[in-house]
């Protein structure tokens, strides 16, 4: 019996850590950050002596880290408790502004979108506001046709993702952002999976909205941010103090956001390294999966203009589940969809939207490489998985 | 070649109470690899359930104890989805059965399809070599013959009734650690451990059934039971003695709810009349039977047999001890039990299971409830045709 309370998997096993679009684990440099602003930055912020000083700076520090990520002014990033707030401050923080000032009640965005953004829209079309889902083609990518065809005189905002984050697909904004800026309709991107990976400079794409997450970028769980463009005008969620200008009341989760800042300046260091590196990593990594299951396999979604660390691998004949309980056992961590997408046995949204049976999204995996990968655990991955791939095949009865 | 051999694997299922927690860490302690394994049944929407919180996947708070539980032993732990096998094997076949005037044993079908078909199937994938369960029943594997599934040492607590259709061929691949334990020991040792499972009561409802079972009725089969609607009570005599809210609301046996008071009570449900809609009510004397006729028969650990054999049989889960019958031989699935003495309580849906001393010989659903002179007709023919 362990008699403390130190949470690890079993001992004596290496976990192979292939989910990073779940979330990653935290960057020991990061941690420290943490731990240095919970014992030694204690202070308030809103404080006016000096240990509040001395939390101001790390915050506005912070600040200027994440937002520089994406080239943004510090003063237009707002800190949330994480990716899911940020969507939901940004959808229907805007479309209460934009439907109290006259400008539309129509919102616009995508079958293949997180749950914080669709649950938004649903909840917004209780309320009474009118909702369009585009659909995708089978790559996963939004057709611009499409988008143009669903923009109207009333609609006030349009919300689409950066990064998918089941089957990687980068969607092209440049040219979604220009169809929203010709029609002056404003433009939210959840970006939480592709922050920190790819760029996004927002003086050269003109969205006015960008969701992010602090857990996604080998920071802590908990804090997010959203970059609102000077000018946009959303209506606050919560009330109280007066913090983040108003926008995200309440004292700010210092260590967390310290911990975001660091993050997003390791990510700025590593951007174009992890890139390539991983990006190289998962081509062989597909490779070896192929030899072992003897090449029968399907990458779902497209294999151009996706995130390069994503592999979306359908086996027919395999369920997935089964899959991904055996590979637990071998201390091999992936993933079937979104983590508890619904709470039910129904297949991803996603892999239905482009086009996939209830049967194929069944039997599909999802392996999501980060910094910890390396050959040597990726060929040891690609030997298990072959062989409980052979393995469920051959017990062909389910 | 390396002499040391590779420690066995085994899953446990794990409900999150005292009795599969201890299972667990009696096999640690035993030297298997032990994997604890919690079956995902049911969500709220799946069992039909609609709470004002409604809650996900997610927190089901006895999920989160066996997880913690294996934290604790440092052993894995997964939790296997089977909503859909359990919708379709137990939820739908448990409101069927009252549909239909039976009164089921969800249970039974849980262990059967969910605990060992399902789980065993994917054995081979996550390397088990055997599963095991905290069920209070042993395995009994002599020289010569197949392994044979008895009656656990508590007689208090044997569960064996449970799991009489489990198939022949599980016996090799099932562990059962808490057989030879009492339920008592069971509390002490988790104590011991530490487990905090330790003291938690046993659950003794339908898990997906909260409330009454007849409310859970209307709200999930509203159209049939609209369309069933109220019926009458008869007496023994057939006439009508009183009114019901619809049969599915009664089992064979229930004293309350009747709502008849004409100064002759007690009176009893004695049969359940599902095309008339009829409840079928008699004194105590009303519901003897003397023998049943069961279908779908399991023979879990001996052959069904080619004389009249003597057994020890069971009706009910909740009954230590059962009573004296006899096998017929029986050429199809159709099993003949004849009573040594008349029985109080047979009602058809429920598991019959017979036993040989301590093993679980094999059991079956009872079909139909037979009476004194439908026995009498039976030995006459048996008779005749012996002849």
């Amino acid at each position: 019996m362990t008699d403390d309370n130190t949470i690890s998997s079993s001992p004596q096993k290496q976990t192979i850590y292939l989910d990073h679009s779940a979330t990653t684990p935290v960057d020991p440099g990061v941690a420290d950050v943490v731990q240095q602003t919970m014992l030694e930055n204690w202070g308030n912020p809103s404080s006016k002596y000096q240990v509040g000083n001395a939390a101001k700076v790390v915050l506005q520090k912070a600040r200027e880290q994440v937002a520089g990520l994406i080239n943004a002014p510090a003063a237009d990033l707002f800190f949330t408790s994480g990716g899911t707030e940020a969507d939901n401050l940004a959808i229907i923080g805007t479309m209460h502004a934009a439907r109290s000032d006259g400008r539309g009640d129509h919102f616009i965005t995508d079958a293949i979108e997180h749950s914080a953004v669709l649950h938004a829209a649903e909840a917004l079309e209780r309320e009474g506001f009118r909702i369009t889902i585009l659909p995708v083609n089978e790559g996963g990518f939004v057709e611009a046709d499409s988008l143009r065809n669903a923009i109207t005189d009333d609609t006030a905002l349009i919300s689409i993702m950066q990064v998918n984050n089941e089957i990687g697909s980068i969607q092209p904004l440049d040219k979604l952002v220009a169809l929203a800026k010709e029609h002056d309709v404003l433009f939210h991107t959840d970006a939480v999976q592709g922050y920190g990976k790819i760029p996004l400079d927002v003086d050269t794409l003109p969205v006015d909205l960008v969701s992010m997450s602090s857990h996604k970028i080998y920071g802590p769980k908990g804090v997010g941010a959203l970059y609102v463009r000077d000018g946009v005008k959303i209506a606050a969620r919560q009330f109280g103090g007066g913090q983040e200008q108003g926008l995200r009341t309440g004292t700010e989760n210092m260590p967390g956001i310290a911990g975001f800042g660091a993050a997003a300046e390791l990510c700025a260091q590593k951007m174009v390294s992890d890139a390539e590196r991983i990006n190289a990593l998962r081509i062989q990594f597909m490779e070896w999966i192929g030899e072992e299951v003897g090449g029968d396999l399907i990458l779902n979604g497209s294999p151009e203009n996706r995130i390069y660390l994503n592999l979306n691998l359908r086996f027919p004949g395999v369920e997935a589940e089964s899959l991904l309980l055996a590979l637990d056992l071998d201390g091999i961590a992936v993933s079937t969809g979104s983590a508890c997408s619904s709470g039910s046995t129904k297949p991803s949204h996603v892999l239905s939207a482009i086009g996939l049976s209830d049967e194929e999204a069944h039997s599909s995996l999802r392996l999501t490489l980060g910094r910890s990968s390396d050959e040597e655990n990726l060929k040891y991955a690609a030997s298990c998985i072959g062989k409980h791939v052979k393995r469920l095949r051959e017990m062909a009865a389910w | 070649m390396s002499v040391t051999s590779k420690k066995k694997r085994v899953g446990v299922l794990m409900s999150g109470g005292v009795d599969s927690s201890v299972a667990a860490a009696l096999l640690l302690e035993e030297g298997y690899e032990v994997i604890g394994v919690t079956l995902q049944l049911w969500d709220y929407e799946s069992a039909g359930r609609r709470p004002a919180n409604e809650r996900g996947c997610c927190d089901i708070s006895q999920q989160m104890d066996a997880r913690i539980i294996c934290h604790e032993l440092g052993i894995d732990h997964l939790v296997i989805d089977l909503r859909e096998p359990f919708s379709n094997n137990v939820i739908k076949p448990y409101e069927n059965a009252y549909l239909n005037g039976e009164t089921p044993n969800p249970c039974i079908a849980c262990n059967t399809h969910l605990k060992w078909n399902e789980v065993l199937k994917r054995a081979p994938v996550l390397g088990f070599d055997y599963i095991a369960t905290g069920h209070y029943a042993r395995i009994t594997h002599d020289d010569i013959s197949a392994p044979c599934l008895e009656r656990g040492l508590d007689s208090t607590k044997d569960q064996s009734y449970a799991l009489w259709q489990l198939p022949r061929e599980a016996l090799n691949k099932t562990l059962f650690p808490l057989g030879t334990w009492t339920k008592h020991d069971i509390r002490k040792k988790a104590r011991e451990l530490g487990l905090r499972t330790a003291d938690k009561p046993d659950s003794q409802e339908v898990c997906f059934i909260h409330g009454r079972y007849d409310e859970h009725l209307r709200t999930t089969h509203a159209e049939r039971v609209t369309e069933i609607g109220t019926g009458e009570i008869i007496n023994q005599d057939g006439a009508v003695v009183g009114a019901h809210d619809g049969f599915y609301s009664f089992t064979i046996g229930q004293r309350r709810g009747l709502n008849i008071s004409d100064g002759h009570g007690p009176y009893y449900v004695t049969e359940l009349k599902p095309d008339s809609n009829r409840v079928v009510i008699g004194d105590k004397a009303a519901l003897a039977r003397s023998g049943l006729i069961a279908t779908a028969t399991n023979w879990v650990s001996f052959d069904p047999p080619s004389t009249p054999e003597p057994c020890t049989i069971k009706i009910r889960y909740n009954d230590p001890h059962g009573f004296p019958a006899t096998l017929h031989p029986s050429t199809d699935d159709a099993q003949t039990v004849i009573f040594n003495e008349a029985a109080h309580g047979v009602s058809p849906g429920q598991s019959v299971v017979w036993y040989r001393g301590d093993a679980v010989w094999g059991g079956g659903i009872i079909s139909r409830a037979l009476r004194d002179w439908e026995v009498g007709k039976m030995i006459e023919k048996a008779a005749e045709d012996g002849r």
